[in-house]
Formats: C-alpha cells, structure tokens, sequence
C-alpha cells in the first residue's frame, strides 16, 4: 500500500464510492456517533462529504480527522442508504491514506479532539 | 500534544512488540484451557484470537483513561495517555487493577464454550500459546501493511501446527480470519467455522434446558448480524436452552453497535454509546445477553450504573453461573 500506484488506485475507489452519495440523509437516524456528537462529521452523510473534500486535497481540522476517526465502522448506515455506500469502508479508506500521509491535516492538525453532547445536561465536554 | 498517528502508531507498536493492542500477560491466553486439558495437535483446533481474554484488560486501562480524563485538561491528557500505553509502569498498573473475578469471569466463558463442543462430540484441539491475536485492529486503523504482515504471522503458525480448520469464538475474529485473511494472504486454505453455526447445526444437541424460566433481552453485535448472516443461530440455541427470547426494536441486522470499537481512542464516546444503547435494551429487559467479548466489555463499564446485568451467551448455554 506505499506504493503511488497503490494509493491512486483507491483514492479512484473511494471517490467513486463516495461520489454515488445522494445526500439524503436516510443513513443518519441509525448512526451511534452522530446523536453524540457536535457537527456532521459524526454521522454517515457528513463523513462522506468529508472525505471527498480530503480526496481532493482539502486539508481537514483536527475536529474533522477526530470525527472520523470515531466511526464505528458498524455498518448500521449501510442497510439503510438506497445506493448501499460503505461508509465505514469509506472511512476506512481515508484511514489507510492519511496513515501513509498521503491525504494530509491542516497545520497544527495532529491533536486528537472529539467534542461530544451530553445528552441530559445539554452541555458540552472535551475528551481525548 | 500526541496526535491521532501517534495514538494509532502506540497502540499498533504494541501489537507488533508484545503480539496483543494492550501488554497482557501471555499466560492468561491459554491459562482458561488448562484445566481441561485440550489436546494440542489436531486438524481442527480453537481459535479465540484473545479477546475475551483481553476484556478485563481493556477495561481496566479504559477506567484509567476516563479517570485522567474526569481530572485533566484535553492537553495533559492526551500527554498522559502517550505515557499509559509506553511506560512499563503504567503497564502493570493497568495489569494490577485487573480484578481477579473479572479474569475468572472470562475464563468461565471460555470454559462453558469449550465444553459444550466437548459434550457434543466435536473433535478439536487446542492452540495454547500459539493462540495468537488476529491483527483486527491494525485493520481497522488503516495499516494496511502491518496487518498483512500480522496475518501472515498468524497463517503461518498454523501451517506449522498442521491446521486445517478453526472455530472461532467471536464475531471480530470470525470476519477477520473468513473476509479479511484470504483478501491480505496468498492461498489462504483454512476452513473458518463459528462455534454458534457448529452448535446451532447439531440435531440433537446436548444442552442445559431453563424450562423457560428466564428472559433476556438479545443485543446482536455488527459483525455477526451484518457481516457475516450469524442470525439465527444464536436465537435457535437459547431456544433449544427453553430460554425465553425478548427481541429489541432494533435487533438482527438493523442492531445498534454498543461502541466498543473505539474505546481505546475515545473512551468517552464509547461508554455515551454503550448508555445509549442499555438505556434502550432496559425498556424491555433488565437482563441482556451479548454474544461478543467487546460488547461485553463496553457494556459491563456503564451496566452497573444502568441497573442492567450482562450476560454473555456462551456461559449461559454452558449451564454456568458467573
Ligand atoms: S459505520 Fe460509521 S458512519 Fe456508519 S452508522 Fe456506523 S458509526 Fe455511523
Ligand atoms: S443514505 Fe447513502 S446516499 Fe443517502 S446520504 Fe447516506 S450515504 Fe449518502
């Protein structure tokens, strides 16, 4: 998987993976992570768009890379999304690029942060 | 700071020092088996790939983890998990916070699985300390070379010891070696079969009969359910037990996961999951069966505090009390 030939071969893979997204949403109401966490990146639909923006070279936030780092990879989205994206697959995929650093963090990027909602108080807390 | 490569290249950097995501002492692997004396040299042999082994250690190390995080800032904390997982010390705090109970526990669980293929004639052996974990984490961090390589490890113990078949005993192992293995190893030939699916297949099966008596709630893991069609076998065993079966709204393939999957990066996240989860599964029962040493694992971190008891199904069918 070092190899460039390797790493363009799935960045083709998940791009078109990703690039059958609807953006309907059906995935949302079953993703475990979302309901806890503070934005999108926590659930299934925003996962996809993110990793798009960073296969085409966006660079993400910490908060961003965190919120994906935090899938389940549990495939409750699967079942529920009409074209039957991977989205664990997908996040997976984004893994195995960023660890060879080909998808890159913004600066300062390499902290891990994951913000989630207390569901009873309505307060926030950082954890690592 | 440590960053999220750091995190991963710590917990992977275990696995490819000490064999295992979290040091452990290697002889609580095989120590269960002893007692029974499990032959060694067969053709089909158990394969546990350690997990439940490893539960009453990841446990002990996610309470440390929760506890820095209740007294810290987010910087010293992260500081601090870098030294958890590197310093030798911290090691065997984590190691000597382990209960022993909680050791016997998982014991029993792998004893009530053994015995049962036993009483029901089926013809295996045992690995011992060659039962090795199976890298599924290194997987699921995307180090696409480093779990090749661990797998190939794996394969090749198996060669040596003459395997043909093995039964394994949870859902994260069962996808890793039977999906994963023949994807990352040239010609791999091993027959992988679930104990469930063995079990579940037998016409007259040697079992503790319940009379009914007992009710609990079926929380299904992921890997089963939706990986791997491991569906009915489950609910036609506790059946057979005369065990009373209470399905959830969102059971079968349409489960919620309980969060364990990433619990040794954020631990925080993983017990909201798991709350989530029980608080659901406690309106229709207060006594849940789990079929997977993870979810047993998450959950049994917030049960207490949810009123629930955790029940792992193995033990249950093997007659045992835990
Ligand atoms: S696989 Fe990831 S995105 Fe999909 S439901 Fe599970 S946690 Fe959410
Ligand atoms: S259900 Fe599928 S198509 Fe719809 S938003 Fe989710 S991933 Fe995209």
């Amino acid at each position: 998987m070092n190899s460039k030939a390797d790493s363009s071969n799935l960045v083709y893979m998940l791009s078109r993976e990703a690039g059958k997204c609807l953006y309907c949403g059906f995935c949302e109401a079953v993703c475990p992570t979302l309901p806890l966490g503070l934005h999108r990146g926590y659930g299934p639909r925003g996962r996809v768009a993110l990793v798009l923006e960073a296969l085409r070279g966006y660079k993400l936030s910490n908060e961003v890379i965190s919120s994906l780092y935090s899938c389940l990879g549990c495939g409750a989205c699967r079942v529920k999304c009409p074209v039957s994206i991977d989205v664990g697959g997908l996040v997976r995929g984004f893994k195995v690029l960023y660890s060879i650093g080909f998808v890159k963090g913004a600066p300062k990027s390499d902290q891990v942060v994951v913000r989630i909602r207390r569901r009873k108080y309505g307060i926030y807390k950082a954890i690592s | 700071m440590v960053s999220i490569k750091q995190l991963v290249e710590i917990i992977t950097s275990n696995i490819e020092s000490t064999g295992f995501p979290i040091p452990i002492p290697s002889e609580i692997i095989y120590e269960w088996a002893i007692p029974l004396k499990l032959p060694r040299r067969k053709k089909r042999v158990l394969y546990t790939g350690a997990l439940y082994q490893l539960v009453p250690y990841i446990n002990s190390l996610v309470k440390y983890l929760e506890s820095l995080e209740e007294r810290d800032t987010i910087a010293s904390i992260t500081l601090k998990t870098a030294r958890v997982f590197t310093k030798i010390s911290l090691f065997r705090k984590i190691v000597l916070r382990v209960r022993e109970e909680e050791v016997e526990r998982i014991y029993k669980i792998l004893r009530s699985i053994a015995m049962l293929l036993i009483e029901n004639n089926i013809d295996y052996g045992y690995l011992y300390e060659d039962d090795l974990y199976s890298g599924v984490l290194l997987y699921d961090m995307g180090l696409e070379d480093r779990f090749a390589k661990h797998a190939e490890k794996v394969n090749k113990v198996f060669k040596k010891l003459g395997v043909e078949e093995v039964i394994t005993i949870d859902p994260h192992t069962t996808y890793t070696l039977r999906q994963l293995y023949p994807k990352y190893i040239d010609r791999f030939d091993i027959n992988v079969v679930n104990y469930l699916e063995i079990l579940s297949s037998i016409e007259e099966l040697k079992i503790k009969h319940y009379g009914n008596s007992l009710k609990y709630v079926i929380h299904d893991p992921c890997y089963y359910t939706r990986f791997e069609n491991i569906i009915e076998e489950p609910r036609k065993l506790l059946l057979r037990a005369g065990i009373q079966i209470v399905e959830p709204r969102r059971a079968k393939e349409l489960t919620y996961c309980c969060g364990g999957p990433i619990e040794s990066i954020f631990p925080s996240l993983a017990g909201a999951i798991a709350e989530a989860r029980l608080e659901e599964l406690r309106e229709y029962s207060t006594q849940i069966i789990t079929l997977c040493p993870i979810c047993l694992a998450n959950f049994s971190r917030v049960s207490q505090k949810l009123g629930v008891s955790i029940r792992d199904i193995a033990s249950l069918l093997g007659g045992g009390d835990e």
